[in-house]
């Protein structure tokens, strides 16, 4: 067994998970930033996968004709949720009528996005787990007891 | 002399068997890896009824399969109901785990195969 591909699929899916999180927080961060980076409001990010077809794994490929490359990234990108808007004046960023304008991030879509990154996580970690048992058993056969 | 020869019909029905858990066992990885990927169709691995095929073919203890078998990744049948066409990590992992044994009984099974080899190498003797 090539326990290599099994080690980087499940390792594909740990790194994009830990990017969810990344992000997850990134979005938490900034849920009453009133200004963004470039002058623009912040807005939401969501990471966005597909299978990776990696050429590392031509063999699987050629063997069983599906690529498992485990999984890539494929951009993060800003979503379109309207921004809230929260009365306020006085802040520096009010307008005339002293309503600030922050990002339309719902706590509640993040914090989901936060459990099913840790959930999908602890699951690749499984998979790698039991790659590392198979191989020790496998290193076990002809092996003095 | 290679492997087959010594070890006969069992260990080269514990070779094949080995080589598909080990690919059961990535394509369930890859399944748990894409959980979140959009239109991500999990995967699943025929073999048992390939070889029960073969075998039924060319006799269950012939000495040879005419054919070699080897495992078939396949789309889940059941994603085409498209309520069902997403990963669902409870089966994946239910799934790992119970390949994991089996692939662990397998590996018992090969050790026992070289252990009869050591006592007839050996004359019988312990």
């Amino acid at each position: 067994m090539d326990y290599y591909t099994a080690f980087a699929i499940s390792g594909s899916g740990m790194a994009v998970e830990k990017l969810r999180l990344d992000v997850t927080a990134v979005n938490i961060a900034n849920a009453n930033s009133s200004r963004g980076a470039d002058g623009t409001l912040y807005r939401p990010l969501r990471v966005v996968t597909s299978m990776r077809v990696d050429p590392r794994f031509e063999d699987a490929l050629r063997a069983y004709g599906v690529p498992l490359g485990g999984v890539q990234v494929d951009e993060i990108r800003p979503t379109d949720a309207p921004p809230r808007v929260l009365y306020e004046p006085g802040h520096p960023d009010a307008d005339d009528r002293g309503y600030v304008t922050v990002p339309g991030i719902n706590p509640v879509t993040e914090m989901v996005s936060l459990m099913v990154a840790t959930r999908s996580y602890q699951a690749n970690v499984v998979a790698l787990n039991a790659a590392k048992f198979m191989a020790q058993r496998a290193l076990e056969i002809g092996g003095t007891r | 002399m290679g492997l087959t020869e010594l070890t006969g019909v069992t260990g080269a029905m514990l070779k094949l068997a080995l080589d598909a858990a080990s690919v059961r066992h990535m394509v369930i990885a890859n399944n748990i890896a894409n959980a979140n990927t959009p239109d991500f169709v999990p995967s699943r691995v025929e073999f048992e009824e390939h070889l029960a095929a073969a075998a039924a073919r060319d006799g269950a203890y012939g000495a040879r399969l005419t054919r070699p078998v080897s495992p078939v990744i396949v789309p889940d049948p059941q994603a085409l109901d498209p309520v069902q066409a997403r990963v669902q990590l409870d089966v994946e992992v239910a799934q790992l785990s119970q390949n994991t044994l089996q692939y662990q009984a397998l590996t018992r099974g090969v050790r026992a195969r070289m252990d009869m080899l050591q006592t007839v190498i050996g004359g019988g003797n312990p």
